[in-house]
């Protein structure tokens, strides 16, 4: 098993979210997790709507919401790194 | 009436796009957890998509400090402010007391299979986007209050999750709610209970201490054991 956290900045709420994101045998995940962690690291520094479109619909999809993302305004991708499972 | 605040060690965890119904809600460990959220506008969802090969399942995992509550209340009220979403039913389970979190520990992604079938609600059928909603407590909760330091607890949606039915092609139900670490506490989870009178605390027979006055005359303020227990 092998897991990631990824630090998200809200610059206009306010707030940072840690989003563990875990990539376990009994998961299917159409992205190995090596290809997660380069595509991730793309992003670092950048707003999300700044992010090539894989890692915005990605993150969309699979670490918060469009929805939530809407609300919270602009969000920075602060940091991504690899944490021990 | 004390009220006891949810520990921000809260967390929502979910399982997205798995082929199976199964592979979403019965694994072990929580694809993606966030224990640092303030709100989110599908705290409790289950989707499936039209071919029913992409299944969803969230939930959110909260714990109370209740190593305060010593005898079991006579009644208790979780409040959860809505926001957003409101249409999935939701349900209070227990969570087991081996999962990592508690009030003052993150839950962690392999708590998500710690939910278990013990109810500490009825089926909340309604609920309140932009308000606190007030959810009843049974008394199997009441007498974990009492009984337990840790209250651990998580809600889930009711019709498909707590009941293991898998959703109809197409289904999307979401519910959104604040979170323990949103700004301030005039949103926050918590539990409004009022004390119980302190003695025996259990249930008795199958009868909750929070209905019992006497056992064979002796009011439960005055008993410490039943039958030696």
């Amino acid at each position: 098993m092998r897991q990631f956290k990824i630090i998200f900045n809200w610059t206009e709420a306010d707030h940072i979210d840690e989003v563990i994101y875990v990539f376990a045998p009994e998961h299917t995940k159409e992205i190995t997790a090596d290809d997660f962690l380069t595509m991730m690291l793309a992003c670092v520094s950048k707003s999300i709507s700044e992010c090539d479109s894989d890692a915005k619909s990605y993150i969309e999809r699979y670490l918060l919401s469009e929805e939530y993302i809407a609300d919270m305004g602009v969000g920075i991708v602060e940091s991504v790194e690899e944490i021990s499972a | 009436m004390p009220d006891i605040y949810a520990g921000t060690s809260d967390a929502a965890m979910r399982m997205d796009n798995e082929s199976t119904w199964a592979g979403a809600r019965d694994v072990a460990t929580a694809e993606t957890i966030n224990a640092t959220q303030s709100k989110n506008n599908a705290a409790i969802k289950i989707a499936v998509n039209a071919g029913e090969n992409q299944y969803d399942v969230y939930r959110y995992f909260l714990a109370f400090d209740t190593s305060g509550v010593t005898a079991t209340p006579d009644s208790a009220t979780l409040k959860i402010h809505g926001f957003s979403y409101n249409n999935a039913q939701l349900i209070i389970v227990k969570v087991d007391a081996g999962a990592t979190g508690d009030s003052g520990t993150d839950y962690v992604a392999a708590d998500f299979d710690q939910v278990t079938s013990t109810a500490y609600s009825s089926e909340v059928t309604s609920w309140s986007a932009s308000a606190y909603n007030e959810i009843t407590l049974n008394s199997t909760a009441l007498s974990d209050m009492s009984s337990l330091d840790e209250f651990k607890i998580a809600v889930i949606d009711h019709d498909f999750d707590y009941s293991d039915s898998a959703p109809p092609a197409g289904t999307t139900r979401r519910t959104g709610m604040y979170f323990a670490n949103q700004s301030g506490t005039s949103k926050d989870p918590l539990i409004s209970y009022v004390e119980g009178s302190a003695g025996y605390g259990h249930t008795v027979s199958g009868v909750a201490a929070g209905s019992i006055a006497t056992v064979t005359g002796v009011a439960t303020a005055n008993i410490a054991k039943v039958s030696g227990v």
